[in-house]
């Protein structure tokens, strides 16, 4: 256990400087030439006003204000979107794949066909879909689902909306490792022994399958985080990422991706450990 | 490889409709010149003016108009090259760079990949159109005040070429050494390994033919990405070439694009999805129509690379089924009560 916190406290620090080296990247480009004294620069600025971060500001409207502790609603704001999302997407996507197992073989590929299709499309697209579909609902209806004028936080839509995709991904990734697993012979000993097909699709199949998911998971995480900043952007949501497009400094964009990236981190972390833990395995990487 | 691949039908049609929409759109160029017809007023049978622009596709077809009377369908058509070759061309250099630095990593220097695949992870945590957008900006905006670009058209698209091929290539350098170095551990190179086969020879002869379905996935999918990202950029008002900066304080702000690109048709009038839905609709479903072929092409790909490795396969699916027994043929020596006896569960 020791050792394996080690190893995390290393990729952690590891990560954070990819993360302060990435947020400086701006700073490389002078116009269009290469200027990495200014990157160093940057770099070396950045981390001295990271240090002394409660002085940090920025500027709305006519004023300059204190950049801690208002960042914090910004940032909680975003994060319960992103987790709410892609928790509701793992745990829709579990269900989906659960029930698809069990239909017959020719409905399978069917339903299959059709994920596949919605997977592929760009989260802009949806998003347009989403906007029409309020509208639309609103003209005839006069009733307003989501009101994306106002600034007030608002949750439920923006958690759906931020789901639908991931939910096809993890569903893709689950039906995919969850398959394999079935050809494993360990499934036709237990199926030998009289273990019930329930037990066997939940205890032993979940856990070996779970730290492959856990793996393809990262890059879910990622792509609901791009997906996240454009939704924020079109949706005029208040959260973190959306923040960093008004207030460009640098010290904010580089301040920012640090608060955004420890979160994600712990969470993407924990779910590796408990993997880890049930399916009884070490992660390589 | 290829070969295969073209007799999977999922694969051609992807490919039709990419190669056909690149075709059209040089073929308009050469014949047409890229001109783009316009109807600002609309009259109806009786000559008598009922609307003007934008004009939807009920009345100018196929696509409507934009706000200035363009035919939309023709804009789409010129664009259509701009955004294909975009995506091709920054997929390739992604693509090309990768491969070298990946393949050079996963056989030589597969440690320092590990150490420094930590530092690479760190991109996972920051949106890429957003860190995109930081470095692009400065270059692509026209400025506002003077109404000039600081640079010329070609050093810009150069720019933004390589700003979009950069983004991309830490991860996807670790991802392909990660492949490569996995094939280093197969069986079949040990025994190369044993017969004599030098570094190099293994390299050429049996890691690089194993790698190539990989790249061409990896390629795909890259393909995919340059496009969501041309899309999020144009979104957020940065086109292709560059985009015209018009601040106007009582009309709002106006952003045009340089080329007919489909981003820039998309980030230029997405405040009419409300009113005008078809006019920033349009070029979305045609993003929607080229990424869905790539992912086609990808799927049609994958599955006739899996009908080559199954060959081996279905000569086990044949021994499965022999194995349904005649329970008659036989008998227990010791006979079991029948309830005793273990269910079987078919779950499959």
């Amino acid at each position: 256990m020791q050792k394996k916190l080690i190893q995390i406290g290393i990729k952690l620090i590891a990560a954070l400087l990819g993360v302060l080296l990435l947020g400086a990247m701006p700073g490389l480009f002078n116009g269009m030439n290469l200027d990495l004294s200014g990157y160093v620069n940057r770099l070396l600025n950045t981390i001295q006003q990271l240090i002394h971060y409660k002085d940090l500001t920025f500027d709305s409207g006519e004023g300059s204000y204190q950049l801690f502790p208002v960042l914090f609603e910004y940032l909680t704001y975003s994060i319960m979107i992103l987790f709410g999302a892609l928790l509701i997407a793992f745990l829709a996507g579990l269900s989906f794949t659960i029930l698809t197992l069990r239909l017959p073989a020719p409905l399978q590929k069917g339903i299959r066909r059709i994920a596949f299709l919605i997977e592929s499309l760009p989260d802009v697209f949806i998003l347009a879909l989403v906007q029409i579909s309020v509208i639309w609902i609103y003209k005839k209806t006069n009733v307003l689902i989501m009101d994306v004028a106002s600034f007030e936080r608002i949750y439920t839509m923006p958690i759906l909306v931020l789901a639908i995709l991931p939910t096809f991904l993890f569903y893709r990734i689950m039906i995919h490792i969850f398959e394999e697993e079935f050809e494993k012979t360990y499934v036709d000993l237990a199926r030998t022994k009289g273990v019930n097909a329930t037990r066997i699709l939940f205890v032993h199949i979940f856990r070996n399958a779970i730290l492959s998911i856990y793996f393809h998971s990262r890059s879910i995480v990622w792509f609901a985080l791009s997906n996240l900043f454009i939704m924020e952007f079109i949706f005029n949501l208040n959260g973190l990422t959306r923040f960093i497009f008004e207030h460009p400094t640098p010290e904010i964009f580089t301040v920012s991706c640090v608060l955004l990236f420890v979160p994600i981190f712990v969470v993407l972390n924990s779910f590796q450990l408990i993997a880890e833990r049930a399916s009884k395995e070490e992660a390589l990487i | 490889m290829l070969r295969n691949a073209m007799k999977n039908p999922m694969f051609v049609v992807g490919l039709i409709v990419i190669v056909g929409l690149f075709s059209i759109s040089m073929y308009y160029y050469i014949v047409h010149e890229d001109h783009i017809p316009k109807t600002f007023m609309f009259h109806n049978d009786e000559g008598q003016l009922i609307d003007r622009a934008p004009l939807s596709p009920i009345q100018v077809g196929p696509f409507g108009t934009d706000k200035l009377g363009y035919h939309l369908f023709e804009q789409i058509i010129i664009g259509a090259k701009y955004t294909i070759g975009i995506a091709f061309l920054v997929a390739s250099m992604r693509m090309a760079l990768s491969f070298v630095g990946g393949v050079l990593g996963g056989t030589y220097l597969q440690k320092t990949m590990r150490t420094t695949s930590g530092i690479v992870d760190a991109m996972q945590y920051i949106p890429i159109s957003l860190l995109s957008y930081f470095i692009l900006r400065g270059v692509l905006m026209e400025n506002g005040m003077d109404g000039t670009f600081q640079y010329s058209f070609f050093e810009r698209m150069v720019f933004e070429v390589v700003i979009l091929t950069a983004v991309a290539i830490p991860t996807t350098t670790v991802l392909i050494s990660n492949e490569t170095y996995a094939l280093w551990g197969k069986e079949f190179i040990e025994s190369a390994r044993t017969l004599g086969g030098t570094r190099i020879h293994i390299l050429v002869k049996h890691i690089l033919p194993h790698l190539g379905p990989r790249m061409i996935i990896i390629f795909l999918q890259q393909l995919v990405s340059v496009l969501i990202l041309l899309l999020h950029l144009g979104l957020l008002k940065l086109f292709f070439g560059g985009t015209f900066f018009s601040p106007d304080p009582v009309l709002g702000d106006e952003y045009r694009s340089v080329s007919a690109e489909w981003s820039g048709l998309i980030g230029s009038t997405y405040e009419y999805l409300a009113y005008e839905t078809w006019v920033p609709l349009i070029p979305i479903l045609s993003f929607v129509l080229v990424i869905l072929a790539v992912h086609v092409m990808l799927e049609g790909f994958k599955q006739s690379m899996e009908s080559q490795s199954g060959k081996r396969n279905k000569k086990r699916q044949y021994s499965e089924k022999q194995a349904d027994v005649n329970p008659n043929s036989f008998y227990f020596l010791n006979e079991i009560e029948e309830e005793n006896l273990p269910k079987r569960t078919a779950s499959r």
